[in-house]
């Protein structure tokens, strides 16, 4: 057999309805879809340049088989987003009607060799359904002296990557409380959220810090051991039992995790000094009992100038302190918390900011 | 004759929807007497009257009556419609009614133009639709039974054909309403399916498709 009849990639899975729940929610951003075939298996990944990247990675557990003939280079294209998922999208759903017959959908992805179209065909028992999607280039790449990374691959956009070394949060929270407060900071228009994780004597802390069209609001996680599986706040690689850690990001990126969070069940939370943050979503399809993780990576965007300090951040200490005066407060809609809107934050940060002294916030 | 479909299906669907029978056809000549107590303003010299009885309650009726006027055609003009005729070699194929799946996994691809469809001569059925940045083939898994003979006017071992997809997609309501259907290419030049609505085969529809030729 020469090398051209060879296919380089092939894997097949039955669990369509599952690797569509995935595509649809890492499907934020309308520009490409990245496919990257590698031994540990077949990823998928979008991403905004500098700001985010949302990717999942599908093992070769997950398929029935897992074919990769492995070379010096990864198998890594772009495909049409809004193709993509519009194929696997109807081939989702007609598989739904046809479940009910008793049949199963064959899902196989396939690359034949490099500048190839990547192939997913779709088979039950009466039609064998064949998408050949072409290759795009991604513009965002060709700008970027990209010889070495290309050939990395998946170490792509290094500057996500948490360094250990520098861990400061390590948490796991209910991902279902983490969307109904999403979902709530949307309500409420929020443009900036800062996340505020704590330990106070010994107790944990979790507050989500909203700055938007009405000012600031909090909420604080309520019944934070259900909320809550698991805190550590880091400090030189040593747990601390004292500090706080605040981070703050572009709403607008930050719920890009919205639909994914709908799906986990839990998040788990990593973010080192650098403002680096990585969460990962365990995802388990109630049909298949599959369980899958969809990882997204941010960085913080701060807009605190003036103290942008992440571990015990004065502003943000005040903010989330019960001294904190307090306008209205209503229980949120979906989240079970407790909406608080806070009051003269802003005269007080104008004042600090035009004497350039360290004002008490609550002047 | 022609008549304007859309008031006659208006009819039938309130006819459908209520409580009704005695659904009566009548194609009446205009007469010189009536005139005056109906439509005066149509220039039609021939109507279609539709009847039928509304039962509204267990003691009583409402009877409707409706007239659509109708074009009577002269002969010449009716020359002038020409229906598709078959001269070149047909391939019928017989189809079987799980095939309405495939009409309607083709139909969920809104933004294709065009399809293409091809017969091999071991009775493979395909359709190609063309996407910008993909390319989408369906294949039916089922050999379908290819009459003797079909192929022996055909230098290939295939038959395609391309339609406008807004074209297949008109087809595909008949083909679901069907209860046989029979598909005839003739090649390069038209699709024709030939749907008999009913089990008895007493009523029946054809539908022409002509070929796109770029």
């Amino acid at each position: 057999m020469s090398y051209d009849d060879r296919v380089l990639f092939s894997a097949t899975t039955n669990a369509l309805s599952h690797f569509a729940d995935l595509v649809n929610a890492i499907a934020v951003t309308n520009s490409t879809m990245e496919v990257l075939v590698t031994p540990r298996g077949l990823m998928f990944k979008t991403t905004e340049r500098g700001v985010f990247e949302i990717s999942t990675l599908l093992e070769p557990g997950f398929f029935k088989n897992f074919d990769l003939i492995t070379t010096d280079q990864p198998i890594r294209v772009f495909l049409d987003m809004d193709s993509f998922i519009e194929s696997v999208n109807l081939a989702n759903t007609m598989a739904a009607a046809s479940e009910s017959s008793g049949e199963t959908v064959q899902c196989t992805f396939s690359y034949h060799h490099i500048g190839d179209p990547f192939i997913v065909t779709f088979e039950d028992d009466q039609i064998l359904e064949r998408v050949e999607f072409m290759i795009i280039s991604d513009t965002g790449l060709e700008n970027e002296d990209s010889t070495d990374s290309a050939i990395t691959g998946e170490n792509q956009g290094d500057y996500f990557q948490i360094d250990p070394s520098r861990l400061c949060l390590d948490m796991m929270l209910d991902s279902a409380m983490l969307y109904g407060i999403l979902k709530d900071l949307k309500e409420v228009k929020t443009e900036q959220i800062y996340l505020y994780c704590a330990i106070e004597d010994d107790n944990p802390r979790v507050v989500f810090v909203s700055k938007g069209e009405v000012g600031y609001s909090r909420m604080t996680l309520p019944n934070i051991n259900n909320a809550l599986k698991e805190m550590a706040i880091y400090r030189d690689e040593r747990p601390t039992t004292e500090d706080s850690v605040s981070t703050f990001y572009s709403f607008e990126s930050f719920s890009k995790i919205l639909r994914t969070a709908s799906l986990a069940t839990t998040i788990k939370f990593k973010i080192d000094t650098d403002g680096r943050t990585v969460m990962s979503l365990l995802i388990t399809n109630t049909k298949s009992s599959i369980t899958t993780v969809i990882e997204f990576k941010v960085l913080q965007t701060s807009d605190l100038n003036h103290d942008a300090s992440m571990i015990n951040n004065t502003f943000m200490t005040r903010l989330v302190s019960k001294e904190q005066k307090v306008s209205t407060s209503r229980h949120s809609n979906t989240a079970g918390t407790q909406l608080e809107t806070l009051v003269n934050v802003e005269r007080a940060q104008h004042r600090r900011t035009e004497s350039g002294q360290d004002l008490p916030l609550f002047l | 004759m022609e008549i304007n479909i859309d008031p006659l299906y208006q009819i039938l669907r309130a006819y459908q929807r209520t409580n009704s029978h005695n659904l009566l056809f009548h194609l009446q000549k205009k007469t010189a007497n009536k005139i005056g107590t109906y439509i005066t303003n149509s220039k039609s010299a021939a109507f279609l009257s539709v009847f039928y009885d509304q039962q509204i309650s267990m003691t009583s009726s409402v009877q409707h009556t409706f007239r659509i006027p109708i074009r009577l055609l002269k002969k010449d003009s009716d020359d002038r419609i020409q229906e598709p005729r078959s001269g070149d070699p047909a391939l019928l194929l017989r189809l079987s009614k799980n095939i309405t799946y495939l009409y309607k996994r083709i139909d969920r691809y809104k933004k294709a133009k065009h399809i293409t469809l091809t017969v091999t001569k071991g009775g493979e059925l395909s359709i190609n639709i063309d996407h910008e940045l993909r390319d989408v083939s369906m294949v039916w898994k089922k050999p379908l039974p290819i009459p003797a003979h079909s192929f022996d006017d055909v230098s290939s071992d295939s038959i395609s054909l391309t339609l406008k997809l807004r074209d297949w997609k008109k087809g595909a309501k008949i083909a679901e309403l069907s209860k046989t259907l029979m598909m005839m290419f003739l090649e390069n030049q038209a699709l024709v399916l030939h749907a008999f609505m009913d089990d008895e085969k007493k009523s029946e529809v054809l539908f022409y498709a002509g070929a796109f030729n770029a």
